[in-house]
C-alpha cells in the first residue's frame, strides 16, 4: 500500500492546529462568558441528560436511515465524511435547540451575549472558510467534504438565533 | 401541580424569583418551573428553599 507521507504530515498538522485552535477559543470563550465553572443547577442537569439521551438516538437513526438508504437506493447524494459530519451536526443541534429551550444551555451566573458573539463569531468564520476556497460543494451530483464548513457554519449561527429568540423571550417573561 | 404556597411565601418576602434563585443557587427557570409544578425539586433544594423562606417543609412542599 503506497502510503503518501507528506499528505499525512500534512493531515497531521492542519489537524494539530485545529486543536490548538479551539483550546485557545475555549479559553477565550471562558473568559468572555464568565469566570469560574460552569455550574448547572439540578433541573438544567437533568434536561441536559434528557436532551443528550434525544440527540444519540437522533444520531442512532440518521445512521441507520443513512446505511439503509445507501444499500436499499444505491444512490450516492454525500461522500462518507459528509455523511457522518451531517449526522454530528443534527445530533448536535437537537442537543442544543433541546437545552436551550429547557433553559439547560447556559451555566449558572453566566452572560449569554458573550455565547452569542462566540456562536455568531465561529459561525460566520466556518462560512467564510466554506465560500473561500471557491471550491464547489457538488461534484458529479454528491455533496463533498467542501460543503463541511459551511455547513457547520449555518448550524452555528441557527444555535445562536435560537439563543437570541430564547433571551429575548426571557426578557420579555422577567419583566412581567 | 402548581405550588402556590411557595409563591406566595416568596412575594410575602417581597423576593423576585430570580432573587430567590440567587439566594439558593439555581436559576430563575428553575424557580419558576417549581412553582408551576413542571419540575420536582430534590430534597436538598427544597430545604434550601425552606431556609431562604424561612419556612418548614411541611408548609411549602407537603401536599394537603
Amino acid at each position: 500500500m503506497n502510503v503518501n507521507l507528506p499528505y499525512l504530515a500534512g493531515l497531521a498538522c492542519g489537524l494539530l492546529v485545529v486543536g490548538i485552535a479551539c483550546f485557545v477559543v475555549f479559553k477565550l470563550a471562558k473568559k468572555i462568558t464568565g469566570k469560574g465553572r460552569r455550574e448547572y443547577d439540578e433541573r438544567q442537569q437533568l434536561c441536559q441528560g434528557r436532551a443528550y439521551k434525544a440527540a444519540y438516538y437522533t444520531l442512532i437513526g440518521y445512521l441507520c436511515f443513512a446505511g439503509v438508504f445507501d444499500l436499499s437506493t444505491g444512490i450516492k447524494w454525500c461522500d462518507q465524511f459528509t455523511s457522518l459530519m451531517l449526522g454530528m451536526f443534527l445530533s448536535v443541534g437537537v442537543f442544543a435547540v433541546m437545552c436551550i429551550f429547557t433553559d439547560a444551555y447556559m451555566p449558572l451566573h453566566f452572560k449569554p451575549t458573550g455565547t452569542l458573539i462566540i456562536l455568531t463569531g465561529l459561525g460566520i468564520m466556518n462560512i467564510g472558510i466554506g465560500l473561500v476556497n471557491h471550491a464547489p460543494f457538488i461534484e458529479n451530483g454528491i455533496l463533498t467534504y467542501r460543503s463541511i464548513n459551511f455547513l457547520a457554519g449555518i448550524t452555528l449561527i441557527f444555535v445562536a438565533l435560537l439563543l437570541l429568540i430564547k433571551i429575548l423571550i426571557e426578557k420579555r417573561a422577567e419583566q412581567q | 401541580m402548581k405550588n402556590l404556597r411557595l409563591k406566595s411565601a416568596r412575594a410575602a418576602m417581597d423576593l423576585s424569583q430570580q432573587q430567590l434563585a440567587d439566594a439558593v443557587g439555581v436559576s430563575r427557570q428553575t424557580i419558576n418551573a417549581i412553582e408551576m409544578g413542571d419540575y420536582n425539586p430534590s430534597v436538598r433544594l427544597c430545604i434550601a428553599i425552606c431556609r431562604a423562606l424561612g419556612k418548614t417543609l411541611d408548609e411549602l412542599f407537603w401536599e394537603a
